[in-house]
């Protein structure tokens, strides 16, 4: 019985020193590399209170380490460190050394179980065999250890402190947790989060401009410290002679006093409370500037301002973007992770807020650093806050797209207590993005809340971009899809230029590719490829993301066109409606809406009792009037003649927002089917005939027939606009027969020659006289402004060494010929043609018009220059 | 050299040793002269509030451009062609330097017309000589 006591007293014994060697472990841990951990502490001896069994036993370990430090050095370098500092230890001593287990020692474990954690040192075996004999022959020696212990803690303590174990383990398993572990997986992360929205095409690098003061806004929000230097010299460098000398001659003698010298920079870079006496003082100068209200202080007045909105970034700790769907937030705060808090080693975490868990943001962020550790989200964030002070920066937490969480409303409140509870660090800074509609219905409370004053609104990221801002992204688009394209027409260049969204789905849908020339953008093979490719990787990407293997995101799009053309109703396609259609895909849609840019999730506002109700629409109407028209011609027309007739006819309509973009996708798609009822269907509906002459232009030149150049010369003169139309289409556009065999400015010959001298007033009229107006604001007529336009692109082209190279661009210069009669300048122009180039063909063709005006014109221009035919 | 590179702001090569009194002295300023009051203003326009890009590059952006040309190609959206010239230029001569220039912050806005935007020949027309004396170069 005695000797069961004293068993069980020693087992106790055993668990209890165990308790302690933790303890110290962690003690000597938090020592080393939490020593701004004063709360761990605190909670540490609140749970043991200072003993003198304790601290004999501190003393043994702490010899212990001491003096296998000094025969074992190692390299401390603030990453790194021993195994006798981590949890392995523990482990060890529990299992071979406290309960005599040394027999069953193996070298190997230990040193794998080392290798889990990448900063423990792996140590030899002989280390570990010196090690622990040096700590064992330590423990054994100190009697007074055992009776100690015995003396103070048997009677009632013993049991409390082996149930705090678990405890002290966890807070062990946290203290190996250092500042550069936390900095560096903040790295990866972000890392990670811009690499995703690479893949999934929402952010295409270079693409984002500065065009106006927002980045470097965003640049002082995120790195103060640094910045405030630079706003400071600028404010330091600001002049206000012109404006007190002009004051000087008011009546009222006023004066301005801008002086800074009370606010020295030392002072004003630590961000305490002279900076914030130093805000109030630019924004005081402001105030008074404002008031006067003269010209000459309005620019004085702007200057200030831009310094006092600068002073604004340096100081708020919140920033909202706001702006509707597809305006680049996306884009922005990628460009801005990568190239600002990537390149400046700014610490930051970025999100999306699909990935926000509603209920437990802290524990969403920290699973997303560690998803295989038990820290809390202060554990994390104490350490990157210990980062910050010893290194003068600013932790960002970027969110993008709050509107992508599934509950809005429950992380509209729990952001709010968040970022409430964030604020009271002071290192950490908080970037928000939102589609404006959903910030107004969801997340409004933020702009009310008790950091409102901290909280800056930012509402429409784009500016307006100019013609180099725009060559630029063309550019970086071109060059980011790898795409080489030797030849661009003009109107086909302004097409994709005015469009980022087709610029963006024509360099995909050619990606990686080489493009000859340029001249016509098909549109339906265009959406066809994009489509093919797009959806492709969507289900990749889907699948990849541990998605339904045999998805097909069509199935999506199907059942949105289906809605439509069931209900002729083409916008906002209720979500619940696609859901329910389709409900075991249903977190697959919803994941696929905030990724891609093909289609987009609205919110509308309904009163009543059904509230906000989501919906679903196209980002680009085109593209639905494409999938629309692909949809009646393949599914509905072959299995329902009579319905697909009845559509065209009765929804297909002037009323019809699809009737433009439809009837367009019907004319040239209609061709590939080479079906002739279907032909006759479509040729047979009210508005062919009208959409004829500028449609058959968007036809692929090879699905161009005869029956359709007989009808482009029959509507020729049908009208004015006509008229136009075709001239300048089949002249500018299509001079060039290689690239357009068949529908080419020939007919175009063809059709002049066949025109009499009254008829061809029509041609003439296509150049009007226009006004201009002269440096003297008076107005003179311009004769024939488009095509002296046109005449001097072609002089200016013509001094060019390889203008003519091509053989077609001959072609232009008959062209010209035709309007000598209405221009002197068209015969300047030839005649400096014909001395280079003498193309007799052009006179022997074009004497055969019917125009006795030109005939006689030209060989008045045969004669006068002694032209030998 | 000068590229408006923005509303009121331009980029301007010059030589970083220019002083005020070179300024007025190259210009051929007598001393208590309307003239001096204006060509004195005229540098003040351009050089109180200026920025001298390469030190701002240097303290504050280098970290996120690869070099210099790079931070005026991207900051500042310059066509390359545009770029090369500029570049040429600031590096025929170490002590030339890019200043960024708000033509509007001193208030002085009569400047603007008068030296960048007159639209006169020679030799009434100032830019060049401005620009000639922004280089330190002989008129």
């Amino acid at each position: 019985m005695k000797l069961e006591k004293y068993k069980k007293i020693r087992h106790m014994i055993g668990t209890a020193i165990f308790s302690f060697v933790v303890l110290y472990v962690g003690d000597k841990i938090l020592e080393h590399y939490i020593q701004e951990e004063i709360w761990i502490k605190r909670i540490w001896l609140k749970i043991f209170p200072p003993k003198k069994f304790r601290n004999e036993l501190y003393k043994t370990i702490n010899e212990t380490i001491e003096e296998f430090e000094l025969s074992h050095p190692y390299n401390k370098d603030g990453t790194q460190f021993p195994f006798y500092y981590s949890q392995v230890l523990i482990d060890i001593l529990s299992n071979h050394i406290l309960f005599n287990k040394k027999q069953n020692y193996s070298v190997e474990d230990i040193q794998v179980e080392c290798k889990k954690n990448p900063n423990i040192i792996i140590p030899l075996k002989d280390d570990l065999d010196d090690f622990f004999n040096l700590f064992v022959t330590k423990t054994k020696n100190n009697l007074e250890l055992e009776d100690l212990f015995i003396d103070e803690n048997y009677k009632s303590r013993i049991y409390e402190i082996s149930g705090t174990t678990n405890t002290i383990l966890d807070i062990l398993l946290k203290a190996e947790l250092t500042p550069e572990i936390v900095i560096n997986k903040l790295k990866e992360q972000t890392r990670f989060q811009i690499d995703k929205q690479k893949r999934s095409g929402k952010y295409i690098p270079e693409t984002f401009i500065e065009t106006n003061e927002l980045k470097d806004h965003l640049r002082y929000f995120v790195a103060p410290f640094l910045f405030i230097e630079k706003v400071y010299d600028e404010i330091k460098r600001m002049q206000f002679n012109y404006l007190r000398r002009k004051l000087k001659f008011r009546k009222k003698k006023e004066e301005f006093d801008f002086n800074i010298t009370d606010f020295p920079i030392d002072e004003i870079k630590k961000l305490s409370e002279k900076f914030d006496s130093f805000v109030n003082y630019i924004h005081d100068r402001h105030t008074i500037l404002e008031k006067m209200g003269y010209n000459e202080s309005w620019t004085t007045s702007r200057k200030v301002k831009q310094k006092v909105d600068d002073l604004k970034y340096l100081t708020s700790k919140i920033i909202i973007l706001k702006d509707n769907a597809g305006q680049g937030k996306t884009n922005l705060l990628c460009d801005f992770a990568e190239n600002v808090l990537l390149k400046r080693e700014i610490p930051s975490v970025f999100f999306t807020g699909y990935e926000l868990d509603a209920n437990d943001i802290h524990n969403s962020i920290v699973k997303r650093l560690f998803p295989d550790r038990n820290y809390t989200f202060y554990n994390v964030i104490s350490r990157i806050e210990t980062y910050c002070e010893e290194n003068s920066k600013f932790f960002i937490i970027v969110i993008d797209g709050l509107n992508e969480n599934s509950n809005s409303q429950l992380l509209s409140q729990n952001l709010e207590l968040f970022i409430a509870e964030l604020l009271n660090y002071r290192h950490i800074k908080i970037i928000l993005s939102c589609r404006t509609e959903y910030y107004k219905n969801n997340f409004d409370n933020l702009s009310d809340a008790s950091f409102s004053d901290s909280l800056i609104q930012v509402d429409n990221l784009n500016s307006h971009l100019d013609e180099a801002h725009k060559k630029r992204l063309f550019e970086t688009y071109l060059s980011y899809f790898q795409i080489t394209l030797n030849n661009i027409s003009n109107e086909v260049y302004k097409s994709l230029v005015e469009n980022f969204l087709l610029l963006r789905i024509f360099s995909e849908a050619y990606k990686g590719t080489t493009i000859l020339s340029l001249s016509h953008i098909y549109k339906e093979d265009l959406f066809q490829k994009y489509y093919d490719i797009e959806c492709s990787a969507i289900n990749q990407r889907l699948s990849n993301n541990g998605f339904n293997n045999n998805i097909d995101i069509k199935n999506f799009f199907r059942l949105m066109i289906q809605y439509m053309i069931e209900r002729s109703c083409y916008e906002n396609i209720p979500l619940d409606y696609i859901l329910s259609k389709d409900a075991l895909n249903k977190d697959l849609y919803i994941r696929f809406l905030d990724e891609n840019i093909l289609v987009r999730k609205d919110l509308e506002n309904k009163n009543g009792v059904f509230g906000n109700q989501e919906f679903v629409n196209f980002t680009f109407d085109e593209f639905r009037d494409f999938l629309i028209t692909d949809y009646l011609l393949s599914e509905v027309y072959p299995n329902n003649r009579q319905e697909f007739e009845n559509f065209l006819t009765q929804r297909i309509n002037s009323k019809s927002k699809i009737k433009e973009g439809c009837i367009s996708f019907l004319f040239s798609m209609e061709r590939k089917f080479n079906d002739d009822s279907l032909s006759e269907i479509i040729h047979n509906q009210s508005w062919y005939q009208d959409v004829f002459p500028y449609y058959v232009f968007d036809i692929q030149d090879v699905f161009v027939t005869d029956t359709d150049k007989q009808q482009i010369k029959q509507l020729f003169l049908s009208n004015a606009k006509t008229t136009k139309h075709i001239a300048l289409t089949l002249a500018y556009g299509r001079w060039n027969k290689t690239l357009f065999p068949n529908l080419n400015v020939q007919l175009l010959f063809e059709i002049f020659n066949e025109l009499n001298d009254d008829e061809f007033k029509n041609v003439y009229a296509i150049y009007p006289v226009q006004e201009m107006i002269g440096y003297t604001r008076t107005k003179y007529d311009w004769e024939h402004k488009d095509l002296e336009i046109l005449l001097e692109k072609l002089k200016e082209r013509l001094g060019q060494i390889d203008f003519l190279e091509q053989s077609d661009r001959h072609n232009l210069f008959l062209y010209i010929l035709y309007f000598m009669p209405l221009s002197n300048s068209v015969e300047y122009l030839y005649k400096h043609y014909w001395d280079i180039y003498q193309t007799k063909d052009h006179f022997e063709y074009i004497l055969s018009c019917n125009s006795s005006t030109i005939k006689q014109c030209i060989n008045k221009f045969i004669r006068d220059y002694e032209i030998q035919l | 050299m000068r590229y408006n590179y923005d509303l009121y702001r331009s980029l301007i090569v010059v030589d970083r040793r220019l002083t005020k009194d070179f300024f007025m002295q190259k210009a051929g300023i007598k001393q208590g002269k309307y003239a001096e009051d204006m060509f004195s203003r005229m540098y003040d326009w351009i050089f109180s509030e200026a920025t001298y890009l390469e030190d701002v590059f240097e303290k504050y952006y280098k970290p996120e451009y690869r070099d210099f040309r790079d931070f005026l190609y991207k900051k500042y959206i310059i066509p390359d062609e545009t770029l090369n010239e500029i570049m040429k230029e600031k590096n025929s001569n170490e002590n030339y330097t890019i200043i960024d220039f708000d033509e509007l912050s001193s208030g002085d806005n009569g400047f603007i017309g008068l030296v960048f935007d007159n639209g006169m020949d020679e030799p009434y027309n100032m830019y060049d000589k401005i620009i000639k004396l922004l280089l330190m170069k002989e008129l």
